[in-house]
């Protein structure tokens, strides 16, 4: 057994590797991923999945219920640290299956796949909680810089995926971009709107504005038709025609995306033209939500596969005996 | 984690856990019950659309979830529920903080025509709890009558809540946190309006609080705090103690503070160095046994 088969072993026991490990396992994907393009093609058939945010048990469930890499191959719509209890096993596991099987796993970049947001919301803390140091998360952090924001995902006819969503006029071109998410089209008649995506230089932090911010950060609206500017004044917001006309004027089916809670596991808005896929279980181990991930099998067919968190006693950890809270 | 209670503890001090796996306990004529349930499904969430005229919601809300504190000679019940708090965030209607990245994005995005939404996404409220009579509740027939129509009314109070009371470390009968709606404010920061209990055997005591943090912008902490003493009266007082802090990061980081978002994680260590804007005190005495 190889190093590496070893290490995928253990981490999928949720136990994590050595530091010098992870700086290794890092530099080997580091190898891959700058090879890879903004926008890449990935083949059907493939599973896709939505955010995952640290809760390694529910993503055991999540490979239980979908197959495991490499008989399933799988697209990762990103969000997979922050939040939940194991963010290091988790991004490390699926980092390690991206080493091992390069061509059976993609992983995409969501917005918590950054430095800012993960000292704010968990990754950061559980590095340094587990390490003692933060050298860990630098070297998570740098692979997140290349970790690719677009994929298109293709059979004969073509699908494509894409992350955010967003409106630009470029030129005489009218760009758009959709968030944590997946077009589904015929791939040879989608129009150059992709290039612009290709010339993002992604090894980098996310900015606060530019493309590749747009790229992370919109969201599908009800009340909009149109555009719509977010009442936190960034971050745009897209209505039914938005997305009715690209998918339209690109041959796109519909469009899978992630980045957004939703109770069922999946959504479909704007009359079936994009569908939002949530892939942690009861997320925050409270919101008692089910899970779904999207399987498309090699004429991109699609299924959606609904899963519960996985039980307590699988957890590892003990719920422990809360000491009385003198609060005031 | 799950609180666990001493056995011994609750017998001595006359108290009984609530049957059929409830959460909660009856003790001096109080029922008090913490009630955790999923956040709302896309059907409820169409309902309470309808209902609060409104189609923003937290991204977390738990609209099943509520702390009720009844007593049950007089039929008082003391809560605390997600509709009613949504309701005052609807009311009071603060406008929109923004955050700092909206300088560029308003140049930005001047170039073509889109709709700017401006509701309060922070879902500030100004929620200090709710209050409803049952009348013959012993018939198994509920009327419940709203605020305002009922004998239940707070009065302006300078008493305080006894704190220093509060600080011993009496027994904790049953112990509670219950979350009513929390929003990432799309990885802005975060709001969140939770309450927790604690029933002691001389008192019970609830903190609502209501916690905004939009990151590199502002902090807000709206608490209610509100205690009840058992004591000989059939006719219980209860004194509620509402204080509202607000600062800006740039108030804070001219003082000396960080202005890091990881540095005001948990309101409770932090609340100091927020000062007050609001500060009131009131009082409930509850109606006679019917």
């Amino acid at each position: 057994m190889s190093d590496l088969d070893r290490q995928i072993e253990q981490l999928k026991r949720c136990e994590p590797l050595k530091e010098s490990e992870v700086k290794a396992l890092c530099l080997k994907a580091m190898e891959i991923l700058v090879e890879e393009s903004n926008v890449q093609r990935v083949d059907a058939p493939v599973t896709i999945c939505g955010d995952i945010h640290g809760q390694f048990y529910d993503m055991k469930e999540l490979f239980r219920v979908g197959g495991d890499c490499p008989k399933t191959n799988y697209l990762f719509l990103g969000d997979f640290v922050d939040r939940g209890f194991y963010s290091v096993e988790t991004f490390l596991l699926l980092l390690a299956l991206k080493v091992r099987y390069p061509d059976r796993i993609t992983l995409i970049r969501g917005n918590h796949e950054s430095r800012q947001i993960t000292q704010v919301y968990g990754f950061y803390d559980e590095c340094l909680r587990k390490y003692g140091s933060v050298n860990v998360w630098r070297y998570c952090t740098d692979i997140f810089d290349y970790l690719r924001f677009v994929s298109f995902l293709t059979d004969d006819m073509g699908t494509c995926l894409v992350k955010g969503i967003k409106q630009q006029v470029v030129g005489l071109h009218l760009l758009v971009f959709f968030g944590p998410g997946a077009l589904i089209c015929d791939f040879s008649n989608c129009r150059c709107v992709w290039k612009p995506i290709r010339t993002i230089d992604r090894k980098q932090e996310v900015p606060h504005d530019g493309a590749m911010c747009d790229l992370m950060w919109s969201d599908p609206e009800d009340i909009v038709d149109g555009w719509g500017l977010s009442p936190r004044g960034a971050g745009f917001l897209f209505g039914g025609t938005v997305v009715t006309t690209f998918n339209h004027a690109n041959n796109i089916d519909y469009i899978c995306r992630a980045h957004q809670l939703v109770m069922e596991g999946y959504k479909w808005m704007f009359n079936s033209q994009i569908v939002t896929v949530w892939s942690a279980p009861n997320y925050c181990y409270r919101c008692g939500n089910v899970a779904a991930i999207l399987e498309l099998d090699e004429n991109l067919n699609k299924q959606f596969r609904v899963f519960e968190a996985a039980p307590q006693e699988s957890r590892g950890a003990p719920a422990k005996k809360a000491p009385p809270d003198y609060f005031l | 984690m799950e609180f666990e209670v001493d056995e011994k503890e609750l017998k001595a001090a006359g108290a009984e856990l609530l049957p059929d796996g409830r959460r909660g306990l009856r003790l001096h004529g109080w029922e008090i019950e913490s009630i955790k349930r999923p956040i709302l499904n896309t059907r409820q969430l169409q309902e309470w659309e309808q209902k609060l005229e409104s189609s923003h919601f937290p991204e977390m809300i738990f609209g099943d979830s509520s702390l009720v504190l009844k007593h049950m000679n007089s039929g008082t019940k003391i809560h605390f529920n997600v509709f009613d708090a949504l309701t005052g965030w609807k009311q009071e209607a603060l406008p929109p903080v923004e955050v700092p990245a909206a300088a560029i994005w308003k140049y930005k995005s001047e170039s073509f025509q889109q709709v700017i939404l401006d509701y309060d996404y922070t879902f500030t409220t100004p929620y200090c709890g709710s209050e409803t009579e049952e009348i013959n509740a012993e018939l198994g027939r509920e009327a419940t009558s709203e605020k305002g129509n009922c004998s239940l009314c707070w009065e302006e109070s300078k008493e305080e809540i006894d704190l220093a009371s509060l600080a011993l470390k009496e027994p904790i009968l049953f112990y509670d946190e219950v979350i009513l709606y929390e929003d990432e404010l799309g990885d802005n920061g975060i709001s969140l309006l939770t309450v927790k209990v604690r029933v002691m055997p001389s008192s019970w005591f609830v903190l609502l609080r209501f916690w905004l943090r939009v990151d590199g912008v502002l902090m807000r902490l709206r608490d209610t705090r509100m205690h009840c003493v058992f004591g000989k009266s059939t006719n219980p007082v209860i004194l509620r103690e509402s204080c509202w802090r607000e600062a800006t990061i740039q108030a804070l980081s001219a003082k000396g503070y960080p202005s890091d978002s990881a540095a005001y994680n948990d309101p409770s260590i932090i609340f100091q160095r927020l000062p007050i804007i609001m500060r009131k005190t009131q009082k409930l005495k509850l109606p006679g046994t019917p």
